[in-house]
């Protein structure tokens, strides 16, 4: 007996509404025209990006003429007679653009894992420092700043236990051979809270007037003190990661059903976990021992981007990228600039990014 | 169950009273009994200290050094942490790490150690001040003064003291002293025009940018030797940041490339780092070779205290103009200093290490921390 | 062609438990629909997830087209077994194509983004289903049936031999539930296995060519529906009173009905 209508029409035939029968008990949500047009918003945002980093070069406390700046800029590529001071060149050069090229690298970086976190932990209130690499990278720099006066060796150091905080949080996660996401939260809680205290017991022991002063400096956010030897070591390991996440973007996608769905679907999820993880703490370790511990970023361009593109980390984290690193050029622009002293940044992100955040939330949907 | 909770609420009540009949006043109607006397602290408060044998937590870190200046350490029973971990204060007073030091930073005051120890009183500063006062019985002797106070205030702070320790003569000798040096200096740097005076940056902390601006007590402190503060423009008192003590904070490196100082003076790595530094070594500063470890003694000299008043001003005119000083060795002055003021005989090599900025603080355990 | 699973004394118990299940064997092959029935709480969902290689046993093994499971793969497994599961509506809003896009990932590289081939192959899948105008949808703008459509297409976008559904019935309006089975028969005229595990005898006996029944943690019985879909095995399976009525033409099937003493209104 089938159940064909009588017609002998099938049932796939477009039909619809009658096709589902039921109405749509949720209201119907129409697509903002940032979701229908995503290759357009990247195209924007990167001239956004350049704008900003266009301004940025032409801002700061030391007067550079305009057209000074872009015949500095352009005397490294083609031969032009030099018009301009050595310090000029300097203040462009050695200063302004390396600090925009961390500004690009530190936004786009944090502001892309912190995406891919929340895509893999299916929650959008996490940040990549949720495994504990900040606190980890804080406890290495801390020793580092206690035990000698070498940047290097400092920097070093945190980055090194940046890793070792993640690292030890994924272990201690393991439930036989998976790594579920609530052991992963949990661990990385555990792991931050340990290496926590050990920084705070390294404040203790270090003389209260240098080198604690410096320990708590240090971890405040800052591309104050970004150079160009910084940049040649942490430029190329940041945007590595930074690719390594675009590329398996889509496959993120699939994460966000859920370990059990994703694995039914043929996604060997263990091991894009730890390439997540693997890229984003990378990533992560290395912003913080360039420039310190700057907040925010990861946990609200992700969300920026989604009302701008959608969930789909197919164009969320190309726009994340994009976003994070107009962002963070943008306010360390503001930062150095406002002030005749320099405001620190984890301020400024807050104070710049948080209206900004709240309009948005009132304009559109808020949640996913 | 009525029953049960009024008598728990009149228990609580009583519990109440009875705390508030704990607070700590301050002696302000008590009379002068034989044995005592009275005075006045720099807040204008009044406390009653016995006339002989009286003990005192010292909290604070420029100030630990005058109970030495005016011979009276002996009766100072709780020190403060920075100080005793300084190396040269450890050399002076070997005794020192094995005083109880309750006072680690401004606002970090373990009471239960001060309690303790149970000195008669505290000299302390506003916060720490609040803090032992709402804490403990100990009476306080509050001092007043901040990041922007120049010679003035020094004096009137040493002079406080002296009369605090009963030493004023030993107060009166330090005033002599640094008038004295500030005579001296401005003598030999009288004649030089405004516009040649050198101009002189401090850039602290591993980026070299942490410094003390115009509304700071480094101005004065600088031209007294005859120099100028290089951001003499810019306020650095505003808001105390973490990470930095009150009165320092960042600027930017545009900022150093504009006022392009004469001389800078750091606290963290090596001068060479400065040359080695694509960002700094245009500066003419780099360039002819006048970058100097910021010289440390009994405490930072980046602070106002009884020391750097005297001598850093005296070490910095050396350096900007060497040729108005070159008949006496900066070492001798240096020595003479802490004789003179101090009691404390220092050898050449000694002296040398302070002008070096090779004098640090001693970590890892080697204080005794009771 | 459709892909087979064998399962040779398969027995699952959760760590420190009893066994859920013990010593099950049984092969499903070439065509056709097996429905697997029982009570709430027998297993049959943990017995389909080790089916599908999501669960590993606690003995036994299984075997998909004779090579043992648990050695494979997830990409090689998914390419061959598609499961369907009971999940609610994802809280991301992505749209309806792009969640049944996701089936492709087992035919893609780790590297690779979807092509235009497997945007095709998705529009089919959903086409198959009969919810192509749902493409464009954010899937929090569908109803629980229509998601159940849409996990269905998600399966089959994957290509697979063999299609496991968990109770895809259960949450659905009579409309929607007539529009599951339909496509279910569909697709295994085209040549598709599926196991589907269900709570309603009537839909074995409609869309199934063969049955189990797993109940008290073994097999009570199986083969096909006339067999094991008797009166007495369903008052042993769930302890409920049923009729199995032959109804003629035009619907010529027979059907399985509650019945309850309760129930019983005579006409005065």
């Amino acid at each position: 007996m089938s159940l064909k209508p009588a017609d002998g029409r099938g049932v796939h035939a477009g039909e619809g509404a009658r096709a589902t029968g039921t109405a749509t008990p949720k209201q119907v949500q129409s697509r903002s025209w940032g979701e229908q047009h995503p290759g357009t918003v990247q195209v924007l945002l990167l001239g956004v990006l350049g704008i900003v980093a266009f301004i940025a070069l032409m801002a700061g406390r030391y007067m550079v003429p305009p057209d000074t700046v872009i015949a500095v800029v352009l005397s490294s590529v083609f031969p032009i007679e030099e018009t301009w001071t050595p310090t000029a060149a300097s203040a462009v050069v050695n200063v302004r653009i390396p600090r925009i090229i961390a500004g690009l690298l530190v936004g786009a970086g944090l502001a892309v894992s912190g995406a891919s976190f929340q895509g893999m932990f299916r929650n959008p209130l996490v940040s990549s420092q949720i495994l504990g690499v900040a606190a980890g990278a804080g406890f290495g720099a801390a020793i580092g700043i206690l035990i000698s006066d070498s940047l290097v060796l400092v920097q070093v150091l945190s980055f090194v236990f940046g890793l070792l905080a993640v690292g030890a949080a994924y272990g201690l996660s393991r439930v036989r051979s998976t790594t579920p996401i609530l052991m992963l939260v949990l661990s990385g809680i555990v792991i931050a809270s340990l290496f926590s205290a050990l920084t705070s017991m390294v404040k203790y022991v270090a003389d209260p007037m240098n080198k604690m002063p410096a320990i708590v400096f240090w971890l405040l956010g800052s591309l104050n003190h970004v150079s160009a030897p910084d940049l040649m070591v942490l430029g190329p390991i940041i945007a590595v990661s930074i690719a390594g996440l675009l590329v398996v973007r889509w496959r993120i996608n699939v994460l966000t059903m859920g370990d059990e769905e994703a694995r039914a679907l043929g996604v060997n999820t263990e091991h894009l976990k730890l390439v997540i993880i693997l890229l984003s703490t990378v990533i992560t370790a290395a912003a913080v021992c360039m420039s310190g511990i700057i907040g925010w970023i990861g946990l609200v361009i992700p969300h920026m981007g989604r009302m701008l593109v959608g969930p789909d980390n197919r164009y969320l984290l190309p726009v994340s990228v994009l976003l994070g690193g107009a962002f963070l050029i943008a306010v360390d622009t503001v930062a150095r600039t406002a002030a005749p002293a320099e405001i620190p940044i984890g301020i400024l992100t807050a104070i710049i990014g948080a209206p900004i955040f709240a309009v948005l939330l009132r304009r559109n949907n808020p949640g996913w | 169950m009525r029953r049960v909770s009024f008598v728990f609420c009149m228990l609580i009540l009583a519990a109440g009273l009875l705390c508030c009949g704990c607070t700590t006043t301050t002696s302000g109607d008590q009379g002068a009994t034989p044995g005592t006397r009275t005075i006045t602290d720099m807040e204008g408060n009044q406390i009653v200290l016995p006339s002989e044998g009286a003990t005192f937590g010292v909290f604070g870190g420029p100030i630990s050094q005058v109970p030495y200046l005016l011979g009276a350490n002996a009766s100072v029973t709780a020190v403060t942490k920075g100080p005793q971990m300084m190396e040269m204060m450890q050399e002076m007073d070997p005794g020192i790490v094995n005083k109880p030091a309750p006072r680690t930073t401004n606002g970090n005051v373990n009471i239960e150690e001060l309690l303790v120890t149970n000195p008669g009183c505290v000299i302390a500063f506003d916060v720490d001040g609040e803090i032992v006062e709402s804490h403990t019985d100990i009476p306080v002797i509050y001092l007043s003064g901040t990041m922007s106070d120049g010679f003035d205030e020094m004096r009137r702070e040493i002079v406080f003291m002296g009369e605090v320790f009963q030493k004023p003569e030993r107060a009166q000798a330090y005033i002599n002293y640094l008038d004295d040096t500030l005579a001296f200096l401005r003598e030999r740097t009288a004649d030089i025009p405004e516009d040649e005076r050198v101009t002189v940056f401090l850039g602290e902390g591993v980026s070299h940018l942490q410094t003390l601006g115009g509304d700071t007590f480094f101005t004065e402190w600088t031209d007294a030797a005859g120099c100028t503060n290089a951001v003499s423009a810019i306020e650095t008192t505003q808001g105390q940041q973490e990470g930095m003590h009150s009165g320092i904070n960042e600027i930017s490196m545009e900022q150093v490339l504009a006022v392009d100082p004469y001389i800078i003076i750091i606290d963290t790595g090596r001068p060479a780092d400065l040359a080695a530094d694509a960002r700094w070594k245009e500066l003419r500063a780099v360039k002819e070779g006048r970058v100097y470890k910021e010289p440390t003694g009994l405490f930072l000299w980046s602070r106002p205290s009884a020391e750097s008043a005297v001598l850093y001003p005296l070490w910095l005119a050396y350096a900007a103009y060497p040729d108005r000083f070159d008949d006496v060795p900066l070492t001798d002055r240096v020595k003479d200093f802490y004789a003179e003021i101090f009691g404390y005989t220092i050898s050449d090599e000694q002296a040398q290490k302070v002008i070096d900025g090779t004098y640090g603080s001693v970590t890892f355990g080697q204080v005794k921390q009771s | 062609m459709g892909s087979s699973i064998s399962l040779e004394g398969v027995t699952f118990s959760y760590p420190g438990g009893s066994a859920v299940f013990a010593d099950i064997s049984l092969t499903v092959e070439d065509g056709g629909v097996y429905s697997l029935l029982g009570p709430n709480g027998t297993g049959k969902s943990t017995l389909l997830k080790c089916m599908a290689g999501l669960m590993a046993p606690s003995h036994g093994r299984v075997l998909l087209d004779g090579r043992d499971i648990a050695g494979m793969q997830p990409h090689e497994i998914a390419r061959r077994i598609g499961f369907v599961p009971q999940t609610q509506v994802s809280p991301f809003p992505f749209l309806v194509r792009d969640i049944v896009l996701m089936g492709r990932a087992s035919h893609l590289s780790v590297f690779a983004a979807p092509s235009g081939d497997d945007e095709a192959i998705a529009a089919d899948a959903l086409d198959r289903v009969g919810i192509s105008h749902l493409a464009e949808r954010p899937c929090t703008g569908i109803s629980g049936g229509e998601w159940q459509l849409v996990l269905i297409a998600r399966a089959i976008a994957q290509r697979p031999g063999i299609l496991l559904l968990d109770e895809p019935t259960s949450h659905l309006d009579l409309g929607n539930q007539v529009r599951v089975l339909d496509v279910i028969r569909g697709l295994a005229e085209d040549g598709m296995t599926i196991v589907v595990a269900t709570h309603f005898p009537d839909h074995a006996l409609l869309t199934s060519s063969r049955v189990a029944i797993l109940k008290d943690q073994r097999i009570l019985a199986m083969g096909p529906p006339e067999e094991v879909i008797r009166e007495d095995t369903m008052h042993q399976a769930y302890g409920a009173d049923v009729r199995i009525v032959h109804l003629g033409d035009p619907i010529n099937r027979r059907i399985c009905v509650p019945v309850a003493a309760t129930f019983r209104r005579g006409t005065p």
